[in-house]
């Protein structure tokens, strides 16, 4: 993603796509690294309303890398399928909120995700 | 010619531990970074130091040399930077006129598993750095030990560069 953002003129899409599956992977691993099992939804967004609770069950207060998960999912189907290209502020924003929440993942589950 | 401003030996020493510390930003995952960071111990001090994955991740330090002074302080350099712990670790040249680097056996770590990478950073005629790996560096064997350090020197020393949730 940090590398197609360099070129974002060509890889507009792909950089906002990358953005996107890389907080989804992320999040799997927060699941898998604290049940043992991955979960696979339908809906997206229920995916964000599942790390909320997994959020209120170890406790955790800071619940600011959920709204960045939940605005990377809510553009999802934009990313991928919309027929225009995204604009620069678009796709600076998906990059945005994917590094911010990478960072909260990696400060909250530090544990669970030490060596992924 | 563009007109070049003079900087005091600090200032270009500044310039150049922050070209480092943007190639590192840009290389690793939301790493957190310190400058003349006190690690391992308050007595010791590491030019640029990068913990990967918001403190979570593997350690990354760089010193920072000219390079037009390096032959006289090769060894030094080197035998400091191998008493770092860290997972990675470069020995950063700019202002190095004549390309000079430490002989390559000299990167090596005693048991094979390690090597120091060279950074070049270089300044172009309109006055822009530009820091590059020249030397990739190898992996350095730690005990994982070194992560509860870790977690105290983050706890303990804000980051001068991070990404913010």
């Amino acid at each position: 993603m940090k590398l197609l953002n360099d070129d974002v003129e060509n890889y507009r899409t792909g950089v906002g796509l990358l953005a996107i599956h890389s907080a989804i992977s992320l999040n799997d691993a927060i699941t898998v690294g604290l049940t043992g099992k991955r979960k696979t939804y339908q809906d997206h967004a229920r995916a964000a309303r599942e790390l909320e609770r997994t959020c209120s069950s170890n406790r955790i207060s800071d619940k600011k890398g959920v709204d960045h998960l939940k605005w990377l999912l809510a553009h999802k189907n934009d990313v991928a399928y919309q027929g225009e290209p995204l604009d620069d502020a678009s796709v600076k924003m998906a990059v945005d909120k994917a590094q911010r929440f990478s960072a909260w993942a990696y400060n909250c589950f530090e544990e669970v995700l030490r060596g992924v | 010619m563009a007109y070049r401003p003079v900087l005091s030996p600090e200032q270009q020493q500044g310039r150049a531990k922050n070209a480092v510390a943007d190639l590192l930003f840009r290389q690793l995952i939301v790493p957190k970074i310190f400058f003349d960071a006190h690690w391992p111990s308050r007595r010791s001090r590491v030019d640029v130091l990068a913990v990967d994955r918001s403190g979570s991740g593997e350690l990354h330090a760089a010193e920072v040399k000219r390079g037009r002074d390096l032959n006289t302080e090769v060894a030094d350099l080197i035998a400091r930077l191998s008493q770092i712990p860290a997972h990675f670790r470069y020995l950063a040249l700019f202002d190095n006129p004549k390309n000079t680097r430490p002989r390559s056996e000299m990167l090596y770590s005693p048991d094979g598993i390690g090597r120091i990478g060279i950074i070049e950073v270089r300044e172009d005629p309109l006055g822009n750095l530009d820091a590059r790996i020249s030397v990739q560096p190898e992996r350095f064997k730690l005990d994982s030990s070194v992560y509860k350090m870790v977690d105290r020197f983050t706890a303990s020393y804000p980051a001068n560069r991070e990404v913010r949730p």
